[in-house]
């Protein structure tokens, strides 16, 4: 009894009002909502499953001397002089290959555009003339004003100089040969496989070069905002310079020798493609079929000299003497010099890049070097290099080369040096940041066939934001890795193995000095206190040398990171492909990333850092070459070099004076940093390899990350419909997507069916395999960002049996009919698969989940089909049209306010003797426009011959303001099919009613529950709408009321107890 | 013995906190439900 009190007094009210609070948000905001009563033989009454949603023998000599001098200077503050410019410029026209692309990006996007060499351009034949005087230089005036001045008196005394910057350039292309040969080439499979494409020469081909140059460069570039004074100042005294940047950029291309190989007109039809004849030179066998040699020769001899001095200075000032308080505050100084030299480069079937990217101020957006590198990998599968021809092919290159390269490349960045002596009142000097930066490059002797190189060198001196997009590492891995071949199926293909023999001698002096200074500060014999700050001082010298180098089919990456400034992000995918590094040691700190076969023979790779002061010597080395039998491949190269590199970088913060003052003194140093970078690549060999060179050094800010790109392909699978009637088809939608940042090779998508399910057709058009009951359509390659989608038609067969039945709470919110004899549900898996690594594998499958359900009436309609074609037609179709008749009736009699409910009845007759098939009836609203309020869909089934089926109904005008005070109709219309599939319908019937004043909102409501005699049962029922039947809420009303009450009554009874007893 | 007064004022805490919540359920289901009447009777509107 107590327990029948408290559940109906506390458990009942918080259930009932627990469960109100939670059916609340779950319910759907449809319009309509519906509970059927049905009459006749107990079918129908199921909510719509709508359907939503929806060559010859070439000679070439050239002898060349080129003094090339560059000057440029910017310069505020001193006296004032700007430091010339000198340069009358000629330019030679001449296809640059290598490529050197030089970026500097001061404010704007830098605009890296992947620009591949070489291009396969006919033979040039300079037979040079000695071209002189090659220089160029830029020079950037200087803002701000100088005031250089000595202003002794009472009043107050100031300098202040605005920024300065220079630029010196020097690009310097000298004996630049190009052959193309007619040749047949197809690609290797694998574009990161070194590029020992395929030629087949109709005929014979030599080609010769014979190149002499001597280059001399002077590149000079100044900016200096320093060098300023005020000395005997009656009142105070500020000297403050503006910032400072000088730059110079050489590039030097010296005896150049290209073959590339050019894809005739009629690949595979030896007949047009193009034959010594048509190019006009020589003959040899034209009536044999087999190729005849390709013989190419070359003989280098150069000699270059590189002169660089880079000042950059904001500081040297002097503000002494001065009777009141004196600053001195020198702004930043930037100092860089990026010198490349190509001395005696011969490339056979190659790719050569380098990028050169000066981040100067700020930057933002992605750098994406391996688009570049795709690029060039895309180039060699045109322009790669295989030789065909089996036992007959024979292909020479031999390559002579001496060369001679003196490099005196000076970089100084200085902000300290100045002076603020004997003042009277306090003193400070503030000295700005100093950086010191130099990458030289040395490419001397080197004889590339058949190989990808790619440098980049990205400078980040100002501020950068955005990802560096580079290739991945598993591109550089060892060929057999990759294709299951490696050096011994290159020599079988070949038919005799080629020759590879190299004679090397170098000798290499490098002589580099890094400095930074932020110290050796004075302030002594101060009147008050004195205090000297000094800012972080780092340098660092990278040296790396290879020397006397014989690769033979080995790929390299290699990427040097020097960070100097700061460097906010991470390393993506190096170690793994959804690897994510954190950057330790994010400034002052230098790293490598190394992947690379196993050591190549002969030379030797030094990374010599930080020393100062290196000198290396190669030696002559040879690769073991197999005996020749004169019919496969032979490249021959015999290369001296003496190479000597004298580099000083020196950044300066420090050495300020700042003595005898009789007040406070202060001294403050800004930041120094120096770095100077040296790659030397000496008599370097080179046959069917890809090697990555990168060098990004940091010294300004970077916020974002280091990413090895893998692509990351994506699918999800959609069905257009919740619900199917088994033996009906069910459309699904597969969308693929490439969300990785880098292309997607051979990409498939599988979509599996289930048992019971059969593929009935699909609009996209690409190749399909089957397999079982997996469906598999080859997509190729997807780029980056690359999306699409198509549509899957998908039958479900009538014997399908269930797999998964539908759960407790699927059933519970999910809309059921009595009719409804079997449901379940089946799995659809869609899958997306490619060759690549990934960088997620997690998003390669979707699922898509469809409820099948079976109708109990199928058995019965498959009797009375039976019973039709006994009766009427035997064997045939019965073309009889079912009749509907209906009748609707509202309760309103003229008008209704907003906030009330309309009562409907909707009476549907079948008055035919034929059945009528998915019976729907539709019910509108309308006022005087022509649009709809909403269509709510009741879905009936079948409706047999004589079967009324009525609908009671509520719609509930909810007070929101759409429904305006107006004249409404309401117009409903029955639906059905015959048996022959024709679509039969009712006609239409109106209702009429007013809605007057009130601003209450309409949202319809349901509440039809209604159950005519003998009609059979309720079917079932469910609650879309926002307001719910007051019922539970008088009860839960009524029950709390008497909780409270009961939980009163006791209170009051206990005090009566404690009053009682206190009496 | 220490043990045991801190069981019983445990005990008397729970209990407390039983009454106090059981209460605000009562009032919250009271207040809530007669609310609700009086918007499906058009005695008070909720604004929109």
């Amino acid at each position: 009894m107590i327990l029948k009190k408290k559940f109906f007094t506390k458990f009942l009210p918080i259930f009932l009002s627990l469960l109100l609070a939670l059916v609340n948000p779950l319910a759907v905001p449809l319009i309509y909502a519906q509970e059927i009563a049905d009459v006749g033989v107990g079918e129908t009454a199921s909510a719509d499953p709508s359907a939503s949603p929806t060559p010859p023998p070439t000679e070439t000599t050239e002898t060349t001397a080129v003094d090339g001098s560059s000057s440029a200077g910017g310069v505020t503050g001193g006296n004032s002089e700007d430091v010339s410019s000198q340069s009358p410029s000629v330019t030679p026209e001449i296809t640059p290959s290598p490529t050197v692309d030089t970026i500097n990006s001061g404010g704007s996007s830098p605009e890296v555009t992947p620009s591949v060499s070489p291009s396969p351009l006919p033979t040039v034949d300079n037979a040079g003339d000695p071209v002189e005087n090659l220089s160029l230089g830029t020079t950037e005036p200087a803002e701000g004003e100088a005031q250089p001045t000595i202003i002794p008196g009472t009043g107050d005394s100031a300098i202040d100089t605005g920024n300065a910057d220079s630029l010196a350039t020097i690009d310097t292309q000298v004996n630049d040969n190009q052959a193309v040969i007619p040749g047949q080439m197809s690609s290797s499979t694998d574009p990161c496989v070194p590029p020992v494409g395929e030629t087949e020469c109709p005929n014979g081909v030599t080609i010769e070069n014979n190149n002499f140059s001597d280059v001399a460069d002077i590149a000079s570039s100044s900016a200096l905002s320093g060098g300023n004074s005020i000395t005997g100042s009656g009142g105070d005294a500020a000297l403050t310079t503006g910032e400072t940047v000088a730059g110079a950029n050489v590039n030097n291309q010296v005896n150049t020798n290209l073959v590339a190989f050019e894809e005739p007109a009629g690949i595979g039809n030896s007949a047009e493609a193009a034959t010594i004849e048509d190019l006009g030179i020589g003959s040899s066998n034209p009536e044999s079929n087999e190729p005849g040699p390709v013989v190419v020769d070359n003989q280098n001899q150069g000699f270059l000299v590189n002169n660089l001095v880079v000042v950059s200075d904001s500081g040297q000032n002097q503000a002494s003497e001065n009777f009141g308080i004196t600053t001195v505050a020198t702004g930043d100084a930037l100092a860089y010099a990026n010198l490349v030299n190509f001395l005696n480069t011969n490339l056979v079937g190659s790719n050569f890049g380098i990028y050169l990217i000066n981040l100067m101020d700020n930057f933002e957006g992605d750098i994406n070097l391996d688009q570049i590198w795709q690029a060039i990998a895309k180039q060699a599968e045109k322009e790669g290099m295989k030789i065909v021809g089996d036992k007959n092919g024979f292909f020479l290159v031999t390559n002579d080369n001496q060369a001679e390269i003196k490099n005196n490349v000076n970089v100084l960045a200085n902000t300290g040096v100045n002076q603020a002596n004997a003042n009277g009142g306090q003193t400070l000097v503030n000295t700005g940041d100093a950086i010191a930066l130099a990458n030289v490059l040395n490419f001397a002797n080197l004889n590339l066939v058949g190989t990808n190189f790619f440098f980049p060198i990205v400078n980040i001196m100002g501020s950068f934001k955005g990802n560096l997009l580079l290739p991945r590492p598993e591109k550089f891995l060892p060929a057999e890795t990759l294709v299951g071949t490696g050096n011994t199926q290159f020599f079988t293909e070949q038919g005799s193995a080629p020759v590879f023999e190299n004679n090397n001698s170098a000798g290499v002096k490098s002589n580099v000095n890094t400095a930074a200074t932020s110290g050796d500060n004075q302030a002594n014999n101060s009147g008050g206190s004195a205090g000297i700050t000094t800012g972080d001082a780092v340098s660092r010298t990278n040296i790396n040398s290879l020397v006397n180098y014989q690769v033979l089919n080995s790929n390299w990456f290699f990427l040097t990171v020097n960070v100097f400034g700061d460097w906010l992000g991470k390393i993506l995918g190096w170690t793994a492909p959804d690897s994510e590094e954190e950057v330790n040691n994010p400034s002052g700190g230098s790293f490598d990333f190394k992947l690379s076969q196993p050591k190549p023979t002969g030379g030797s790779l030094e990374e010599i850092n930080p020393e100062i002061g290196v000198e290396a010597t190669g030696e002559t080395g040879s690769t073991p070459s197999p005996a020749n039998d004169g019919q496969g491949a032979m490249v021959l190269n015999d290369n001296q070099a003496e190479i000597e590199s004298r580099i000083n970088v020196s950044a300066n913060t420090g050495s300020n004076q700042a003595n005898d003052n009789q007040q406070d003194t202060e001294i403050k140093t800004g930041k120094a940093k120096a770095l100077a970078n040296l790659f030397d690549f000496i008599n370097a060999n080179f046959w069917g390899s890809n090697w990555f060179f990168g060098l990004i050094n940091i010294l300004g800010g970077w916020q974002g990350n280091m990413v090895f790109t893998y692509p990351d392909v994506t699918t999800s699978l959609v069905g257009s419909s919740q619900r199917v009637q088994v033996g009906d088809s069910a459309q699904y939608t597969v969308y693929y997507q490439n969300k990785g940042l880098d292309e997607a090779q051979n990409v498939t998508l599988e979509v599996d069916l289930p048992e019971g399910l059969h593929y009935s057709g699909d609009n996209s058009g690409l190749p399909l395999t089957v397999n079982g009951q997996i469906y598999r359509w080859i997509l190729g390659s997807l780029a980056p960002g690359k999306e699409g989608s198509f549509v899957v038609t998908v039958g479900f067969d009538n014997d399908l049996s269930p797999t998964e039945p539908i759960s407790f709470w699927s059933r519970l919110f999910a809309v059921h009919a009595a009719e409804i004899a079997e449901e379940f549900r089946v799995v659809l898996a869609a899958s997306i698969d490619t060759s690549d690594q990934e960088s997620n594998t997690s998003n390669n499958q979707s699922f898509a989940i469809t409820d099948v359900y079976k109708l109990a009436s199928e058995t019965n309609q498959t009797t009375v089909e039976d019973n039709h074609h006994q009766i009427v037609e035997e064997g045939g179709i019965d073309h009889r049209q079912p009749i509907l008749e209906l009748s609707v009736w509202n309760n309103i009699n003229t008008f209704i306010y907003p906030g009330d409910t309309i009562r409907f009845e909707i009476i549907v007759k079948n008055i035919s003797d034929v059945p009528s098939y998915d019976t729907v009836v539709t019910h509108a609203l309308y006022n005087s426009v022509p649009e709809d309020f909403g269509i709510g869909e009741f879905y009936l089934g079948t409706v047999n011959p004589g079967e009324r089926v009525v609908l009671r109904f509520g719609m509930y005008l909810m007070n929101n303001g759409i429904l305006k005070p107006s004249h409404y109709r309401t117009v409903s219309q029955a639906f059905g099919y015959a048996r022959d599939d024709s679509e039969v319908l009712s006609e239409r019937v109106l209702t009429y009613f007013e809605i007057r004043l009130k601003e209450l909102i309409p949202v319809f409501r349901v509440e039809a529950k209604e159950k005519e005699e003998d009609s059979g049962e309720v079917l079932g029922n469910f609650y879309c709408g926002i307001e719910e039947d007051l019922l539970p809420y008088l009860l839960v009303f009524l029950l709390s009321s008497l909780g409270l009450i009961e939980k009163s009554r006791r209170a009051l009874a206990v005090k009566k107890k404690i009053r009682n007893k206190t009496k | 013995m220490a043990d045991k007064k801190i069981g019983v004022k445990v005990r008397k805490v729970i209990a407390f906190i039983y009454e106090v919540c059981f209460y605000m359920a009562l009032l919250i289901a009271f207040f809530f439900s007669f609310y609700k009447i009086l918007t499906y009777y058009g005695i008070f509107t909720p604004p929109v």
